[in-house]
C-alpha cells in the first residue's frame, strides 16, 4: 500500500444509504476518503474531472456503485467507463438491493469487480464494508493505468 | 425450356439461309436461262444475217452472170470493139455493183473493156474458183485485187493482201461460147457496194461480216482491219463446207473477240459468208434484264430478310417473355403449394377451381372433395347471415375482406381462422375470380387467451401486493412520526437523530411509492364517470395540492379546458401527477421570480390538447422520453417516486391518446397530453 490516501467514490442517490456507508467506514476505522456523488452522470463527470466541480478530483481507488439512480443508472455507468481506457481498470463494487437483483445484474457481464447486497441489518452492512475495505485497501495493489 | 430461344435462333438462321440460298439459286438459274436464250437468239440473229447476206451476194453474182450472158449477145452480133465497149458501158450503168466489164482473149489479155484503161492488161485467171476444164461455161471467182480496177490494180495474195482501208474489187470470169468463138468475160465486182449494203443491215458495233472463197481467201469484210486477199485457214479446216453448207458457233479468239458466229456457203458460187455477231451486243438485253432482276430482287431480298429478322426478334422476345411467364408461374405455383396458409381460388360464381396442399392439411378436405363446390362447406354455422352479408359487401366494394371466423373441418371439428378474400380482376377490370387465404389461428388464439389470463393474474397480483404493502407502510410511517415526537429534544447524538429522520422519511416515501404503483396499475381502466366540466376536476386537484402549492410559493394559471373522453378519477390522476411534478422539480431560473404553473387546453383537429407547463429549468432533450419509464427520475429529490409520468402516459394511451414533453416558452417543462374530445 502506498502512502497516498485510499479514495472511494460512492455513487448513491439515496442519502440514507450514503450515510450508512460513511458511518460504516468511520466505525470500522477505515482510513479512506469518501467522495459522494448522486448519480451515474455525476460519477462520470467526477472521473473525467469536469469543471467546475470536479476539476481537481482525485482518482478513486475503488468505486461503490448503486444501481438505481436518476439520469444515468449503475448499468449505464459501467458501460460508459468500459469505453474509456483510463477508467476501465478502476475496480467497481456494485451495491444491490437483493440477492435476486445481484444475480440479474451479474448476468449482464458488465465487468463489476464485486457485489455487496445492502442488508437490512445495519451491523451486517458495517461488516460487509469492513471486509470490502480490507480486501481492496490492504490486499490488492492495483496498477495505476492513469499514469502509465 | 432454357434452350427455347437458342432453338428458335437455329431454326431462324436455317430458314433465312435456306430462303436466301433458294432465292439466289432461283435468280442464278433464271439468269443462266436468260443468258442461254440470249446466246441462242444471238446465234439465230447471226444466222439470219448470214442467210440474208449470202442470198444477196449469190443473187448479185447470179445477176452478174446474167449480165455477162446478155453481154455475150452483143459480142456475138459484132466484132466491132467500140460497139462492144459501148455495150459494156451501157450494161454497167444499170449495175452499180459492177465496176468494169472486160473481155479477155485466149492469152488472157484484155482486148475490150468498159474502162478503156484496162485494155492490154493481162489477167491470169487460172487460180479462179471453181477450177474448171476449158470447156465449162461457169462463173468463177478470183482473188481480190487492190485498187479501183485492173488498170491500176494488182492481185492480192496471202503474203501481200490489200492494205487496210485501201480500195479493192473482186474479179469474176465467165467463159462464153459465141458462135464458134470462145470468149472470157472479166468483171470487176465493186466490193464497196456490198460492204455498204451489209453495213446498213449490220452496224459495225453489232458485228462483222466476212466473205471468203472456199479456199479461205478473204474477198471482202466489213471490218476495216481485215485485209482482202488474206488467207483464213479456218474456212477449210473448221467449216467442213464439203459436208455442211451452214452452221453456228461461238468463238472467242484474239482477232474476233467474243462473238456469236454463223456461216453459210453460197448455193451457186464458191464463196462463204461468215457473220461474227458481237457477243457483247447480243447479250446487251440480257445484261439489262439481269440488272433489272437483281435491282428488283436484291432490295426485295433485303426487305424480306429485314422483315424476317424483325419477326424473329419479336418471336425471340415473345419466347423470352413466355419463359419469364413460365418461370413466374412456377414460382407462383411453388408459393401456392408451399404456403403455410390454405389458398382457395374460385370462379366468378364462387365455385372452387383450385386449392393448395395446406388447404387439405387445415380443412381435411382433398382437392377432389371441394372442386366445383362453394366454400360455404367450410362454414361452422357460428357466423350469422349478417356477418356474411357484410363480408360480401366489403369484397365487392373494396376488392378485399379480412377477418376472423370459426370454420369447421371435414371431421366436424371447429377451428378459428384468419381469412382474407381478394377479388381477382381481368385486364378488362371485370371480376373473374375470388382468392381466399385461410390460416388456422386456433393455437394463436389459445396463446393469446393464455397471455391475457396471465397478464390479468399478474396485474391482480401486483394490485393486491401494492394494496397489502400499503398498510404496513402506513403504520411504519405513523410509528416513525410517533417515535420522532417522543424522542424530540431527548436525542443528543447526530447518528441517532439521523436514524430517526431517515426512518420517517423512508416510511413516507414508501407510502407514496405504493400509492403511485397502485395508480399506475389502475391507469388502464376507467374508474368512474366522465365529468364534462374539467375545470371542476382541476379545482379539486388544486385544492388537494394547496399545501404543496403554498410551500412552493407557486402561482397557478388556468386556461380553457375542453372536455375529454376520460373518466374523472383518472383525469384527477393526470393533473395531480403533472402539477405535482412541477411543484417538486421545477425551480425558477430567474432569481426572485416565483414558480409559475399554467394549465390550459385547446381543441386541435377534433382532439383535445392539454399543456401543463412551468417556468422552471426544463428537461434536457435526451431525458424527455426517459422520464416516462417507470421509476425513472432525474433528481434525487426525496419526494419523487419516478412513477408519476409513467401514470400520465399509461392513462393517456389507454384512453386513446398520448403524452410527451416539450420545452415551454422560456425554457420550462411542458407536459403535453393529447386526448379524444368528448
Amino acid at each position: 500500500m502506498s502512502d497516498q490516501k485510499f479514495v472511494i467514490l460512492l455513487a448513491e442517490d439515496e442519502l440514507a444509504d450514503a450515510y450508512l456507508v460513511k458511518t460504516a467506514l468511520k466505525e470500522n476505522n477505515i482510513l479512506a476518503e469518501l467522495q459522494h456523488v448522486v448519480d451515474g452522470r455525476e460519477a462520470l463527470e467526477y472521473l473525467q474531472r469536469k469543471p467546475p466541480h470536479y476539476a481537481q478530483a482525485v482518482r478513486p481507488n475503488l468505486i461503490l456503485l448503486d444501481l438505481n439512480m436518476p439520469r444515468m443508472d449503475g448499468r449505464e455507468f459501467l458501460e460508459a467507463i468500459k469505453l474509456e481506457p483510463t477508467l476501465r481498470d478502476i475496480p467497481v463494487v456494485v451495491l444491490t438491493t437483493s440477492e435476486v437483483e445481484r444475480d440479474v445484474v451479474s448476468s449482464y457481464g458488465l465487468g463489476a469487480a464485486g457485489y455487496i447486497t445492502k442488508p437490512i441489518d445495519v451491523v451486517d452492512f458495517m461488516a460487509a464494508i469492513r471486509d470490502l475495505s480490507e480486501y481492496w485497501i490492504d490486499l490488492v495493489h492495483l496498477p495505476d493505468t492513469e499514469n502509465k | 425450356m432454357i434452350s427455347q430461344p437458342r432453338q428458335l435462333r437455329r431454326t431462324f438462321l436455317l430458314a433465312v439461309l435456306l430462303f436466301v440460298g433458294g432465292m439466289l439459286a432461283l435468280a442464278s438459274f433464271t439468269l443462266w436461262r436468260l443468258h442461254d436464250d440470249a446466246v441462242s437468239n444471238g446465234l439465230e440473229i447471226s444466222a439470219m444475217h448470214t442467210r440474208g447476206f449470202e442470198d444477196f451476194l449469190t443473187q448479185s453474182l447470179h445477176v452478174t452472170e446474167l449480165v455477162a450472158i446478155t453481154a455475150s449477145e452483143h459480142v456475138s452480133n459484132t466484132r466491132e470493139l467500140s460497139l462492144i465497149e459501148r455495150s459494156f458501158v451501157s450494161t454497167l450503168s444499170h449495175a452499180p455493183f459492177l465496176r468494169s466489164m472486160s473481155m479477155l482473149n485466149e492469152q488472157g489479155r484484155i482486148v475490150v473493156s468498159s474502162n478503156p484503161a484496162n485494155v492490154g492488161k493481162v489477167v491470169d485467171t487460172q487460180s479462179y474458183l471453181p477450177a474448171v476444164t476449158e470447156r465449162q461455161e461457169i462463173q468463177r471467182i478470183g482473188a481480190p485485187w487492190s485498187g479501183r480496177d485492173f488498170a491500176d490494180g494488182r492481185v492480192a495474195t496471202a503474203q501481200a493482201p490489200v492494205e487496210a482501208d485501201a480500195a479493192s474489187f473482186i474479179p469474176v470470169t465467165r467463159n462464153l461460147t459465141v458462135g464458134a468463138r470462145r470468149v472470157t468475160l472479166l468483171i470487176a465486182l465493186n466490193s464497196d457496194y456490198f460492204i455498204n449494203h451489209i453495213s446498213q443491215k449490220l452496224e459495225a458495233n453489232e458485228g462483222e461480216v466476212e466473205v471468203m472463197r472456199f479456199d479461205g481467201t478473204l474477198l471482202m469484210s466489213t471490218a476495216l482491219s481485215e485485209q482482202p486477199g488474206s488467207m483464213h485457214e479456218y474456212v477449210q479446216s473448221d467449216l467442213h463446207l464439203n459436208e455442211i453448207e451452214s452452221g453456228k458457233f461461238e468463238e472467242s479468239n484474239q482477232h474476233k473477240k467474243e462473238s456469236l458466229s454463223s456461216f453459210r456457203a453460197s448455193r451457186l458460187y464458191p464463196f462463204v459468208v461468215v457473220t461474227h455477231l458481237n457477243r457483247e451486243y447480243a447479250l446487251q438485253n440480257w445484261r439489262t434484264e439481269a440488272k433489272t432482276l437483281l435491282a428488283v430482287m436484291g432490295p426485295a431480298l433485303l426487305v424480306i430478310v429485314g422483315l424476317a429478322i424483325a419477326f424473329y426478334r419479336r418471336q425471340l422476345q415473345l419466347a423470352e417473355q413466355r419463359l419469364e411467364a413460365e418461370r413466374l408461374h412456377r414460382i407462383n405455383a411453388t408459393v401456392f403449394d408451399a404456403s403455410a396458409e390454405a389458398i382457395i381460388i374460385t370462379d366468378l360464381n364462387a365455385n372452387i377451381i383450385s386449392v393448395n396442399a395446406t388447404f387439405t392439411a387445415i380443412t381435411g378436405y382433398s382437392a377432389e372433395d371441394v372442386l366445383g363446390k362453394n366454400p360455404r362447406i367450410l362454414a361452422s354455422g357460428k357466423q350469422s347471415t349478417e356477418f356474411y352479408e357484410k363480408m360480401w359487401n366489403a369484397i365487392l366494394q373494396h376488392g378485399i375482406w379480412q377477418g376472423e371466423l370459426v370454420n369447421r373441418n371435414k371431421n366436424g371439428n371447429q377451428y378459428e381462422a384468419h381469412s382474407s378474400i381478394t377479388v381477382f380482376r381481368g385486364v378488362d377490370g371485370e371480376v373473374q375470380h375470388f382468392i381466399g387465404v385461410i390460416s388456422d389461428i386456433t393455437l394463436r388464439k389459445q396463446a393469446e387467451s393464455e397471455l391475457r389470463r396471465s397478464n390479468a393474474d399478474l396485474q391482480r397480483f401486483a394490485e393486491v401486493t401494492a394494496h397489502h404493502l400499503q398498510e404496513p407502510a402506513r403504520r411504519l410511517a405513523s410509528y416513525a412520526e410517533r417515535l420522532a415526537k417522543q424522542l424530540a429534544g431527548r436525542i443528543d447524538d447526530e447518528d441517532t437523530q439521523k436514524s430517526v429522520e431517515f426512518i420517517g422519511s423512508q416510511a413516507r416515501r414508501l407510502k407514496i411509492l405504493l400509492g403511485d404503483i397502485e395508480r399506475y396499475l389502475a391507469a388502464d381502466q376507467a374508474r368512474g364517470k366522465i365529468e364534462p366540466d374539467v375545470r371542476k376536476i382541476l379545482d379539486r386537484v388544486l385544492d388537494d395540492l394547496s399545501e404543496e402549492i403554498e410551500r412552493a410559493g407557486a402561482a397557478i394559471t388556468v386556461g380553457e379546458l375542453p372536455s375529454v373522453l376520460v373518466d374523472a378519477p383518472r383525469l384527477v390522476d393526470l393533473f395531480e401527477v403533472a402539477i405535482g411534478n412541477a411543484l417538486i422539480y421545477a425551480k425558477p431560473t430567474q432569481e426572485g421570480v416565483p414558480l409559475s404553473i399554467t394549465i390550459e387546453g385547446e381543441v386541435k383537429a377534433g382532439r383535445v390538447h392539454y399543456r401543463i407547463f412551468d417556468n422552471g429549468q426544463g428537461i434536457e432533450p435526451q431525458y424527455r422520453e426517459r422520464v416516462f419509464k417507470v421509476f425513472e427520475r432525474l433528481t434525487t429529490s426525496g419526494e419523487g417516486t419516478g412513477v408519476g409520468l409513467s401514470i400520465v402516459r399509461r392513462i393517456s394511451e389507454n384512453a386513446g391518446g398520448s403524452a410527451w414533453i416539450e420545452e415551454a416558452v422560456g425554457g420550462g417543462c411542458a407536459v403535453c397530453i393529447d386526448l379524444p374530445i368528448r
